[in-house]
């Protein structure tokens, strides 16, 4: 194996990566640990290649979103001051939605496909699989955000592409897949595991949602600082807890 | 089962205690205090408000002190003790949100709005109901065991969410008796005399009853779990 | 009674009869389930018994 293997299959497997890099200094316990960043980077990497090829995911996930606005221009019936106020319910709402579609295949597939084992067998900390797992979710939802953005931008006539708003979406979406991947790796195992990620994430993430379409609405209504501010600031102490939680609990969700 | 003398003396000791506190506690807030000028008898649920609060943030919080000793020691009688405060506090919980809805129809005019106190309640009982879901939907007790004692604490940050949402957002209309807020940041008890006396009354006995039907609740834990094993203890026999 | 509660005493009293109705269904949730437990037990010390009484005869 070289350094930096090609893989043939779709199911990229971190733990080649992992392994094939050896180790720069064998760890005190038994097993030598790949350094901590390396191999967030690796289980990330993994996802996004596995993605890229099938694209199974974010097809569903944009076309969803597509639906969603959809759904929603219709059922609300918007004028153009309703609009205004309505959108940062609305932005939120999908992303959250589309989000769950994404968060539930992540380790779902990962499980069916057995892969989950091999990861978990994998010389690396268990919490670098989690950030790494975490990065992977990360991103795929920011992809639909933007792709959200713009779309409401020009369906709603609402500029969205503001750098504050960017902020706060980042925010948010960080705090929401952080709850979102600690919790799935739960629900997975669960009987009913597509009900269950949602009743178990919903009230987990609903601090962080509302925070979020609070400060939004304040940010695009011009509203003065100490409107948003406090907003951001809870949004930044959920997503702090939220990533303590999952660096210190995900260790126990996925022992076996 | 068997519990030694001592502990089950000293529950029902505690059962009775429980009952005759509430009843003083009842007699308190309904005929001791006067009727309050603006809010009238209206007033008079905010002592068992306030009380099943304290009883629901006493189960909470010991339902964190559980799972994180759970993840510790994984001795299956903390995932008990678990799940008893879990069930206690949302019972705790209910009456919290029902006797606020009660008191806000008459002084708000409206049984529920979208305050966020109200909301941050809301959602910390979907939370702890959540739990109990997360718990019936995994069949292997080991692992049901130890993903109850993360979500437990997990759903923790819902009960810090209701206690900080105020203090960073001064826009609701829910009164805020005790603390620091954004207003007076230095902390206060704004009330006194007897409806001060009796409030603190009604505390300490909704924090002994919420540890009474806990203690109960575990022994009927034990006793569900004590009879499972002997069922297939005697199907196997057969 | 006489006595004068203030104001919105139906309100005071549907608070509190709340309070009562889910305290009350706590607790007997969990009486009743007590119950059902205990007969269980009896149920399972009988049914032990017999098989004793079973092998007994039969060896």
């Amino acid at each position: 194996m070289s350094a930096n293997p090609e893989p043939t299959t779709h199911a990229v497997s971190a733990a080649e990566g992992a392994i094939a890099r050896p180790a720069r200094r064998a760890g005190r316990r038994h097993r030598p640990l790949t350094p901590f960043w390396r191999a967030v980077g690796a289980v990330a990497w993994k996802d996004l290649r596995a993605e890229m090829r099938s694209r199974e995911l974010i097809n569903s996930m944009v076309l969803f979103t597509f639906m969603t606005v959809m759904v929603f221009s219709l059922a609300l019936e918007l004028d153009k001051e309703a609009r205004q106020t309505t959108v940062a319910g609305v932005l939120w709402v999908t992303i959250v939605f589309a989000g769950l579609i994404g968060l539930g295949r992540s380790l779902a597939a990962e499980k069916d496909r057995g892969s989950l084992d091999a990861l978990l067998l994998t010389p690396i900390d268990r919490s670098a699989l989690f950030f790494g797992k975490m990065i992977g979710n990360l991103l795929f939802v920011l992809v639909i955000a933007l792709v959200l953005l713009a779309l409401l931008t020009v369906l709603f006539n609402v500029t969205l592409l503001k750098p504050l708003l960017i902020v706060v979406m980042v925010l948010g979406t960080v705090g929401f897949t952080t709850a979102g991947t600690l919790l799935s790796s739960m629900s997975v195992h669960a009987r009913a595991r597509e009900a269950m990620l949602p009743i178990i994430l919903m009230p987990v993430v609903l601090p962080v949602l509302i925070s979020a379409v609070r400060a939004s609405v304040a940010i695009l209504e011009g509203l003065p600082r100490d409107d948003w501010f406090p907003w951001i600031q809870l949004l930044v102490v959920a997503d702090a807890i939220f990533l303590a939680a999952g660096y210190g609990l995900f260790d126990y969700v996925v022992e076996e | 089962m068997t519990y030694s003398d001592s502990r089950t003396r000293l529950l029902r000791g505690l059962t009775i205690a429980a009952v005759v506190l509430f009843v003083i506690g009842l007699y308190l807030a309904l005929f001791w205090v006067g009727p309050e000028r603006q809010q009238g008898a209206a007033q008079r649920i905010f002592y068992v408000h306030l009380g099943s609060f304290l009883g629901s943030f006493i189960a909470f919080g010991a339902a964190v002190v559980a799972g994180i000793a759970y993840l510790r020691t994984r001795n299956p009688r903390w995932d008990t003790f678990g799940l008893a405060n879990v069930e206690v506090g949302l019972g705790m919980a209910a009456i919290t949100i029902v006797t606020g809805m009660t008191w806000a129809r008459p002084i708000w005019n409206t049984w529920w709005t979208w305050d966020p106190r109200l909301t941050s309640v809301a959602i910390m009982w979907l939370a702890y109901a959540a739990y109990l879901m997360l718990r019936s939907g995994i069949e292997d007790p080991e692992r049901r065991q130890r993903f109850a004692a993360v979500y437990g604490i997990i759903a923790f940050a819902s009960v810090l969410f209701t206690i900080i949402i105020i203090r960073v957002r001064p826009d609701t209309i829910h009164p805020v008796v005790a603390g620091p807020t954004q207003a007076d940041p230095t902390g206060s008890f704004e009330v006194a005399g007897r409806i001060r006396d009796t409030l603190f009354f009604n505390l300490f006995t909704f924090a002994v009853i919420t540890v009474v039907l806990v203690w109960h609740r575990i022994r009927l834990e034990n006793l569900i779990q004590h009879v499972m094993r002997r069922k297939l203890e005697v199907l196997s026999e057969l | 009674m006489d006595f004068d509660f203030g104001k919105y005493t139906e309100y005071m009293v549907l608070g509190y009869a709340a309070m009562a109705l889910i305290l009350a269904l706590m607790i007997a949730s969990m009486a009743v389930r007590f119950r059902v437990l205990r007969r269980q037990q009896e149920e399972i010390r009988r049914l032990e018994a017999e098989i004793a009484e079973e092998r007994r005869r039969s060896s």
